[in-house]
Parts: structure tokens; sequence; C-alpha cells
């Protein structure tokens, strides 16, 4: 188990290490210093000092060794755009709106999911059921930012339910929510449906229903317990989606987040911030993976992470 | 047996099973794999439905732009904003007036100013009604909705714009199935990936085993490491943001799913009896891949490259909505929608048309790709 987590963690720091050296090589190669943007006011003397300050004079295998360096002290360069300021600072800024809204949309949607698959289970071939599949379809297939813009049109300009846009208490995080959370929704009642069925079709319900236990004891004390199991193994592309998803859900509801952050940052071409951020995403996506293949090993140990024979 | 049948003379009767090899004679044509596959996908009505609905939007999309003569990228700053008009569907709403809500201290102030605002002549307003009282308002003013004929107001009444047009006055129409073109470009393009790249590595990798399976191992997990939307953008840096980026981004990262799959059936496939027993008789590796080990993933190959298009489709127009995808004049559903959301609120038509174009397509293609899953591995089904 530790030579395993060893292993992965060792991958994580590769997979890393790759895309920090891609960004800083393909950022050296583009045109045009990063003073450019400020319209050609300064005199030759005074861009040299700049570039003696942030180093920029320095052979480029100093510059990288001095960028890898600087990264694994969490110092990720200076933002372009935003008065100087470093850009670990915007991020962790920025963090708090992000966290809430994912955190919500995860749990509130995971947990309406694992509803709605299990009783389209054990409604199994009813009305209930098909209901329940049109709904995941949906959910599935209709792109985030097309529901965002169909929720903020009906439930907040036509009908007035809900604030529209910024975040300034619990109400403004309604409408981001919803519309971040019906994807992890679709998947967890889609997989959890399948995961149902499974159990319940399995020798032990049999023999619980055999024993005379009652119909709620075991839906709850035996199926539910198991099939909620492999539901963990969603939560990698859940995280995925949340990703992705926080990038355009905060741009349309204006709200703080590193998403908002991030997709203003690619339209003003502030390279340091994409970089950062993009490297922030990775650490999250691999470690999100990371900590789902070791989570699903510890609640079931029938899954041997260190790869025997099966 | 009754009196009836007992009167008939024993003569009469013939045996039915005297020849034994009767018994082994099939009634009816052997059914194939594939086509019970397909027996069982034509019973599905969703599926069927999704397939429909495909293609209807793929015949659209190639015939759609060159059914009226307007281009995609012909702006017309005078036909800005026309609402949708065709004739025949003007029940429907389709009439080419637009309802403008307005405020004022009085009703005819409320009206007076929006004729300013958006400047209409008086005499195209067709109706007016008023929404709210100041008393029933939150701010204290008149709330009135006016109804517009923009057309005649802008002077295009000869003209049929059939999804209206945008800020610049281009056709939404044209507009939005040229960028159905894309995404259809972009779903093929990445099932041709799949199946080249994904089948091909996985294949190999699996096959071969050893020292090769774990080179390429490593490889695929530091690549699935790298989340898509990093690859894209380090590709945007160097090249521009466009067709070309997304292409490239796809190519590099698209196929890992693929080959996992494929790596995994053809681990457990060699393994068995007639595997051996086809090298036993000195079939050669291209042979046991080409004729025994691909026909038999072949479902698989097929159900994951029908869940492969639609993923693509959507990170097609992720990615034009946060503004990597492509750039204008070109459109695509995820531009279109990202552009009509600076005013949808005036303007609806023209978030809704290309939201409810993506969404048919993503919902056809998931139903499709389930339907073809539940028929091509009835085991998964349930």
């Amino acid at each position: 188990m530790a030579k395993y987590i060893l292993k992965r963690i060792v991958y994580m720091i590769i997979t890393l290490f790759i895309i920090a050296t891609a960004t800083f090589f393909l950022m050296k190669m583009l045109p045009g210093s990063p003073f450019n943007n400020l319209g050609g006011k300064m005199t030759e003397a005074q861009e040299q000092i700049l570039n003696e300050k942030y180093g920029l004079n320095d052979p480029v295998a100093v510059q990288y060794v001095n960028y890898i360096v600087n990264m694994t002290k969490g110092d990720l360069g200076i933002s372009f755009q935003y008065n100087n300021r470093a850009v670990t600072d915007i991020i962790l800024d920025r963090i708090g709106p992000s966290a809430q809204l994912g955190a919500q949309a995860l749990i509130i949607g995971a947990i309406l999911g694992i509803i709605l698959g299990m009783a389209s289970a054990i409604k199994h071939n009813t009305i209930w059921d098909y209901a329940a599949n049109i709904i995941a379809i949906i959910g599935i297939s209709i792109p985030s930012f097309v529901f965002a813009g169909l929720l903020q049109y009906y439930l907040g300009v036509k009908w007035g339910l809900f604030p529209v846009s910024f975040w300034e208490g619990p109400i403004y995080t309604v409408l981001p929510t919803i519309a971040l959370m019906i994807f992890p929704l679709a998947i967890c009642a889609r997989f959890m449906r399948t995961e149902m069925l499974e159990v319940l079709g399995s020798d032990y319900i049999e023999l619980a229903r055999a024993k005379g236990v009652t119909g709620n004891r075991i839906l709850y004390k035996h199926a539910l317990r198991n099939a909620l199991i492999p539901v963990i193994t969603v939560l990698g592309p859940m995280t995925v989606s949340l990703m992705t998803g926080t990038l355009v859900i905060e741009k349309i509801f204006a709200v703080p987040g590193i998403g908002e952050q991030f997709v203003t940052s690619i339209t003003t071409n502030d390279y340091p911030v994409i970089m950062g951020t993009t490297l922030f995403f990775s650490i999250l996506f691999i470690g999100v993976i990371l900590i789902v293949d070791i989570l699903y090993s510890v609640i079931d140990p029938r899954i041997r992470l260190t790869g025997g024979k099966n | 047996m009754d009196k009836e049948t007992r009167n008939i003379p024993k003569e009469k009767f013939e045996r039915v099973q005297v020849q034994e090899e009767l018994g082994e004679q099939l009634s009816r044509p052997q059914l194939s794999y594939w086509k019970d596959a397909f027996l069982r996908l034509s019973k599905n009505t969703g599926a069927i439905a999704g397939l429909i609905v495909l293609v209807f939007i793929i015949i659209m999309s190639l015939v759609g732009p060159i059914m009226n003569d307007k281009a995609f990228d012909d702006p017309n700053y005078d036909a800005a904003y026309l609402p949708p008009k065709v004739s025949g569907l003007e029940w429907l709403g389709l009439d080419g007036t637009q309802k403008f809500q307005v405020e004022g201290s009085t009703e005819e102030d409320a009206i007076q100013r929006g004729l300013e605002g958006y400047e209409f002549d008086e005499q195209y307003v067709k109706d007016t009604e008023v929404l709210a009282t100041p008393e029933e308002s939150a701010n204290g003013y008149y709330k009135v909705e006016l109804e517009v004929d923009v057309y005649a107001a802008k002077g295009f009444e000869d003209e049929h714009f059939w999804f209206g047009t945008d800020n610049m006055g281009r056709d939404l129409w044209t507009r939005i199935w040229k960028g159905t073109q894309i995404s259809l470009y972009i779903g093929i393009l990445a099932a041709l990936i799949d199946m080249a790249i994904g089948v091909l590595y996985g294949g190999i990798s699996g096959y071969y085993g050893g020292r090769t399976d774990s080179v390429m191992q490593r490889i695929i997990e530091v690549l699935s490491g790298i989340p898509n939307l990093v690859i894209v953008i380090l590709m945007i840096l160097v090249m521009k943001p466009g067709l070309m980026a997304i292409t490239v981004a796809i190519a590099i990262t698209g196929w890992i799913g693929m080959a996992r799959i494929v790596r995994g059936q053809v681990l457990k496939l060699k393994g068995q009896e007639f595997i051996l027993a086809s090298r036993t008789l000195g079939a050669t590796d291209n042979r046991i891949l080409m004729k025994h080990l691909i026909p038999n993933v072949l479902s698989i190959i097929v159900i994951n490259t029908m869940f492969t298009i639609p993923s693509a489709i959507f990170f097609e127009s992720f990615l034009s909505f946060i503004g990597l995808g492509l750039q204008p004049p070109h459109a695509s559903l995820g531009s279109l929608i990202e552009s009509a959301f600076q005013d949808y609120r005036v303007y609806p038509y023209l978030l809704v048309f290309p939201a409810v174009i993506i969404s048919l397509l993503m919902i056809g293609f998931n139903i499709l790709a389930d339907g073809l899953r539940d028929a091509l591995d009835p085991k998964m089904r349930r």
C-alpha cells in the first residue's frame, strides 16, 4: 500500500514537472516581452532595469531552474495585468467562492443523484424509472452553460426568484449551484441505479429476504451500503466537470472565483496567471484522482491496488 | 380427444417426427451478432428517436446554410437585432415582432422613453400592455411592454430572417448551421482519433505485453494526468486559438480512454484458448490481431466511440464559450451562446436557438450511444 502510494506520488510529480517545463519553454517562445503591453512608454534604460529586476537577462537555463525552484516554494510568478501582484496571492484570494460553490454543488448534487438513482432502481422499469432516466440523460447531455443561461433567464430575469449575478450572500449562490450540480447529479443517479440493481440481484440480498428481513431494512442496511462504495469512483470525473464547470458558471454569474479569473486572464493574455491557474488545476485534478484511488482501496479491501492477480 | 377427432380414420394421420435429422434443422435463418444487435437497437424507441434527431440535424447542417442566400460572416449593421420571422409560421410567434419592457412615471412617458431608447417610430408599435402600475412595481414606475414590428421599423419588410439576426446583423440561421458543422466535424474527428490511435495503441500494448506494455502504460499514465484544458492552453500559446489548436489537443489526449479499454480487453482475450489454438496452427501476430482480437473487441470500440463524440462536441463548445475556441467571424454553437449572453434579456431568441440545437445534438448522441451499448453488449443492459 505504502509502496503503491509512493509510486503514484512519483508519477504525479513527473506529470507536474512535464507540465511546468512545457509551459516554461512555450512561454519563452512567445514573441515580445512582458512589458510590451505598457504601450512602448518605457525608455530602453527602464526596460533594461525591469529585465534585470525580473531576471530576464539571465540565460534561459538559469531562468528555468529559478522558475522550477520558485514553483516548489509556491511562487508562481507575477501577473502582468493586476499591478504586478503575485499569481499565488491572486489564486489564494479567489479560492473561497470557487471552493464554496464547488462543495455545495458536489454535495447537494451527489445526495440528490444518489436518491434519484436509488428510487429508479427500486421502482425498476416503472414510469418513475423512465422519468429518472430522462432526467439523467438530460443532465449529462445539456452543457452547463446552456443550463445556466436558461436558469438565469427564467428563474432570475423573468420570474425574479433569485439574484441573477454577483456574490453577496447565500441567496446569490442558489442559481450557480443549481447550474453546476446538474452534471454530478446525473452521473451519480446513473451510476447509483446500475450499482443498486446489481446489488439487489445478488445472492446475499436474496438470503436476507429469505431470512425474513423487512424490505426497508434490506434496502438501507444491506443494499445501499454496498451500492454506495463504487460511487466513489465517479468522484474523479465529477471533479473534472466541476473544474470546467466553474470556469463558465463563474463567468456567467459573475462569481469572483478562480474560474472567472482564469477566463479573464485568457482574454487579456495574462500568461503568468493562465499558467499559474493551469498548474493549480492540474495539481487539484491529479490529487483528487490519487485520493479517490486510495480511498477506494481503503473502503473496499477486495480492490488490490498493488495489482496482484485478479 | 373429442368425438370428432376420434371419428377421423387412422390413415389420415401422418407422423411428424419420423425423420430424426429434421430435429436438427434450423427453422429460421441464423442471426449474426450484428444482425441481432441491429434488431435489438431498432426495438429501442429512445435510440431510434435519437437517431432520427441526429440525422435531421446532420442534414440541416449541410443543407441549412444554402437554404437562404445570406452569408454567415456578412455584417449589416442596419439589420442588427431583427427578431425571427418565418412566413407561414406567424402564429408560432415567429412574426418579426419584438417585445420591449420599458419604465416611466406614466404610461405615455414609459412608451415615449422606450421609443427614444430603442429608436423606433411610434407608427410601428403594434401593441402596448401595462405590466405593472406604480403600486405593483418595486421601484414606483409604470412598467410597460411594447410590441414593435422591427422589420417594418428598420425598413426590411420584405426580408425574412428565420432565426433573426445578431448584434452585427448577421443571419442567425446560417450561423447556427455553420456552427453545427463545426460541432459535427469535432465529433467525427474525435471518433477517428479514438479508433486510429486509441485502438492501435491499446491493441499493441495489450497484445505484446511485457516491457512494451509497461513502457506504453507509463506514457499513458503521465499523459492522462494532464487535464485536457491544460493541453489546449499550451497549444493556444504556440498556435492561434481556433479549430487547429482544438484538433491537436484532441489528438494528444482524446484516445487515452479508448487505449485503456482496448488494452484491458485484449489482455483478457489473448489468454483464451482460441487464440492459443490459432497460434498453434501457425497464425502470425498480425493475423491474430486483425482476425481474432479486433473483431472481438469491436463492439466495445463502437460503444466507446459513440460516447466519445458527445464529449468532444461538449469540449469544443465549452472552449468556444470561454473564448479559447473558434474566433470570430467564424461561428460555433458555443461561441454563439457566449455572444448571446450579452443581450439575451431583451433578445432571448439569440440564446434559445443555439441552446436548443446543441442540446438536441448532445441528447441525440447520448441516447443513441446508450441504445448501442444495450444492443451490442446485452450483458451491460439493466
